[in-house]
């Protein structure tokens, strides 16, 4: 009878332990904005979890609120060749992954890369550029891209 | 008794290996097999893809569906300098800019056609809009945080929806969006295509559209509906079954305010 009773319940364990409960990850949902000046990004939406993104462990630069999160970065651009790089990392496993880039002042992209299993759509308008960027069920997800001056 | 015991011990042992089993298969879809690189590109070239060729539609949804291969981003490989990396022409304005407030709707499922099945995922978010000179103040200000929280709250009352649908591997932009009650704890959901390929900005062309009426079904929401895709290709005119995904940020709220 006790091992009845043990094999149901490792029964229950083995359901409870299942696939699913193992596939479980974040959802990130984020807008980046970046001036054509670049060195500051302003980075605004939600994300379960924000230990994946490394550039927002800068104390004081970060505000949450029910779920909203604010945080201007400064590590997010970096001057390359006659242009300028993005680099947006994010470490973990995310269910759904939706960033969006918009960078003003008048440039066009040079150079796009992406982790495999993201989706990407770039628009233009009124001096603007945006990349859209979108998955689901990905590791590690990164996007970078280069833009310069028209 | 003996057999009794036999028999739960080979249950046991059938359920680890299919727990074994299931979760292999639900590992991030990192080595999920997708199309292959452009013609002429290994996978050295497939790293640092210009953006024509990572999967931006450029009006023809056939030629946009090309998916990244690089797995992690890497630096430039030895001999591809600038001169690789191609101009993106000018876009459409497909995506509004703004800072998005909740998920209205995000599922996925599948666009029928024929005896044809196409994956599908659909999105659609409010957002407030958030102008670049706007952003561009923002940036320049000393304001603290909490002040930017401030200063775009200030426009929550202009704010509009954006959405977007990934079919098969292309995603295309949605437009004039329009959620609205159906009755019976249902939501209809109405949308143009935009075509997201080069042109005039103040002309955004339309390729087709979707409607769609969301229901409960078995403690979930089920969205069916029709997508009919009028330019390019592939146009067809698709059944759409999506199992809409747990509401996120809020779309109880925006259900309770469309219900006022």
């Amino acid at each position: 009878m006790a091992f009845l009773k043990a094999a149901s319940l490792a029964m229950a364990l083995l359901l409870l332990i299942s696939p699913v409960a193992f596939s479980q990850g974040g959802q990130l949902f984020l807008n980046v904005y970046v001036n054509g000046t670049p060195g500051k990004a302003l980075v605004v939406g939600n994300v379960d979890d924000i230990s994946g993104l490394a550039f927002l462990n800068t104390p004081g630069k970060i505000y949450e609120e029910n779920g909203q999160l604010y945080a201007v970065c400064d590590s997010l651009v970096e001057k390359e060749g006659d242009g300028w790089k993005l680099s947006f990392p994010a470490n973990g496993y995310y269910d759904e992954y939706h960033a969006v880039f918009f960078v003003s002042g008048g440039f066009s992209f040079q150079e796009i890369n992406c982790t495999k299993g993201l989706e990407i759509l770039s628009s233009a308008h009124n001096g603007s550029i945006v990349l859209d960027v979108q998955g689901y069920g990905l590791t590690d997800p990164a996007v970078s891209f280069s833009y310069a001056a028209m | 008794m003996n057999i009794c015991r036999r028999i739960i011990c080979m249950g046991l042992a059938s359920l680890l290996f299919i727990g074994l089993f299931g979760m292999s298969l639900a590992e991030p879809n990192e080595d999920q097999k997708t199309n292959e690189p452009h013609d002429g590109m290994g996978p050295l070239d497939a790293k640092m893809m210009s953006p024509q060729s990572t999967g931006f539609p450029m009006g023809d949804p056939l030629g946009v569906s090309e998916p990244n291969e690089n797995q992690k981003m890497e630096g430039p490989p030895d001999g591809m300098g600038p001169l690789d990396a191609k101009m993106v022409p000018p876009q459409n304005a497909g995506f509004p800019m703004g800072v998005p407030l909740e998920v209205l709707f995000s599922g996925h499922g599948f666009a029928l056609v024929d005896n044809e099945s196409h994956i599908l995922r659909l999105k659609v978010e409010s957002i407030m809009p958030l102008e670049p000179d706007q952003i561009k103040d923002l940036l320049a200000s000393n304001k603290s945080l909490e002040e930017i929280r401030d200063d775009i709250r200030a426009k929550e009352g202009e704010k509009t929806n954006r959405g977007s649908m990934i079919l098969d591997r292309s995603i295309y932009p949605l437009i004039n969006i329009v959620v609205s009650p159906f009755g019976n704890n249902s939501t209809s959901l109405k949308a143009d295509l935009a075509d997201s390929g080069p042109s005039n900005a103040t002309d955004t062309a339309i390729l087709g559209s979707i409607s769609m009426i969301i229901s409960p079904s078995d403690g979930g929401m089920i969205g069916k509906g029709e997508l009919c895709i009028e330019q390019g290709l592939p146009a067809a005119r698709y059944s759409l079954l999506i199992d809409m995904d747990p509401s996120r940020f809020g779309r109880e709220k925006m259900m309770r305010e469309m219900s006022r």
